[in-house]
């Protein structure tokens, strides 16, 4: 029951680690979800698959909405896979990988001129250990860290176009991921409590430009829902995170309009069919946002996961 | 009768057409060679979000024109484009065009437009 909870954790955290567009919509730390909370048991294979749709239309400026309006509107829609394996009771191996199926800006020009980039972003390759399992107290801690690979480090060119970073799948560079999980569980009432941080550390790409760091920190509740007029087995997920990013950088010094602090509400319902598999969707609403400079921000997202455990 | 004599006049004139073998020097069409004879904008001063539409002038054998920018986005294709400059990098953004022609032989020439 517990490792299924925990899945269902797994869903929420995969999805909300950053596809968004660089540096609020832009290509910021187009991260995989690399968060299959705690570890695996041994020969176990976890396969998860969702899908994720994004959307905004509103510039800020700081934390206030701006008049600027050279993009309309601007949305991506992206899949991926997340493979976790029990490489031991204690260690668990991770590949993150995804598709940009388009990611799409919308220019405010007569007629409106979309401009869309797509593509396969970075995938992440870590590893994972249980630091703390106290299963009398109910009361665990993993930790992972990782490696950001891209799939190219040639830019994403359309009909002759460089496009720009924000539309690019992937920023081409070499990173690191590292994370850390702590969940404790109220087995009595269904309810549990996550909380998870996730620091990524990107080098520069062969066009000299380098992301900003990102730091991700959520607290989550879950709770199973027991109602006897309710079919099935369901959990709704309560989450709130808080998504610090730090500029981008070139050899010419700082980005402007770049790097920013959000904080969202994601509510989550979760559906575990015969015990098997697991289908979750979630929505992302931003509740506070900052922005350096001039910025396109995020109005919503929506996510969709499906996900199943083997045994081997 | 007159078929016939439709068919050996078209064979006659088909014979009578003259091919000349014409030598084109490796690397270039020889009667058109790559020339990229300017790149250039109509503002040269933008603010964050304007536009500028920048013209590549260039002659030569199926041109094919790629470009690129070191901020802002390239809109359209070919040989002119639009440049929207965005509000992440103030300064002196340059655009880039390469100009490659059939035979792989190719030039670039870059304009430069303030951004503030």
């Amino acid at each position: 029951m517990f490792i299924r909870y925990i899945f269902i954790f797994l869903l929420a955290a995969t999805v909300f680690t950053d596809h968004t567009i660089a540096q609020c919509f832009s290509s910021a730390n187009p991260v995989g979800g690399s968060d299959n909370l705690l570890v695996l048991d041994k020969r176990s294979l976890r396969l998860i698959t969702f899908y994720r749709y994004n959307y905004g239309n509103q510039f800020y400026e700081g934390n206030e909405r701006s008049d600027f309006d050279l993009i309309r509107s601007a949305n991506y829609n992206y899949i991926g896979t997340l493979i976790g394996y029990g490489l031991f009771n204690k260690l668990t191996m991770e590949a993150d990988l995804g598709y940009f199926i388009n990611k799409t800006y919308t220019y405010n020009l007569d007629p409106p001129y979309p401009l869309s980039g797509s593509g396969f972003s970075s995938s992440v390759l870590s590893v994972k250990y249980g630091l703390i399992k106290n299963n009398e107290k109910r009361f665990f801690i993993s930790s992972s860290l990782g490696a950001k690979i891209p799939f190219s480090t040639k830019p994403v060119t359309r009909d002759g176009v460089e496009l720009p970073v924000e539309l690019q799948p992937s920023i081409g560079a070499f990173g690191l991921v590292f994370q850390i999980f702590m969940v404790k569980e109220k087995s009595l009432t269904g309810s549990r409590y996550f909380l998870t941080s996730r620091l990524d550390v990107n080098s520069e790409n062969k066009q000299e430009y380098k992301l900003g760091a990102s730091l991700f920190s959520s607290i989550y509740y879950s709770k199973h829902l027991m109602f006897p007029w309710l079919k099935g087995d369901w959990t709704i997920i309560l989450q709130i995170r808080d998504e610090i990013r730090q500029k981008d950088r070139k050899t010419t010094g700082w980005i402007e309009s770049t790097g920013s602090n959000i904080l969202y509400f994601s509510p989550q319902l979760n559906l575990f069919i015969k015990e098997k598999l697991n289908v979750s969707l979630m929505v992302d609403v931003p509740v506070y946002k900052y922005l350096n400079g001039t910025q396109l921000a995020t109005k919503y997202g929506i996510s969709l996961n499906l996900s199943r455990d083997f045994r081997l | 009768m007159k078929q016939s004599a439709g068919i050996l006049m078209i064979a006659l004139f088909l014979a009578s057409c003259e091919t000349e073998d014409v030598y084109v020097p490796e690397g270039n069409n020889g009667n058109n060679p790559l020339v990229f004879y300017s790149l250039t904008t109509d503002k040269d001063t933008l603010r964050g979000g304007e536009i500028a539409k920048i013209t590549a002038r260039a002659t030569g054998y199926t041109l094919s024109f790629a470009w690129s920018a070191t901020a802002g986005t390239i809109l359209g294709s070919g040989n002119e484009v639009n440049y929207a400059a965005c509000s992440c990098q103030s300064g002196k953004n340059i655009i880039t065009c390469t100009v490659t022609d059939r035979s792989n032989n190719s030039e670039s020439r870059e304009v430069s437009i303030f951004v503030h």
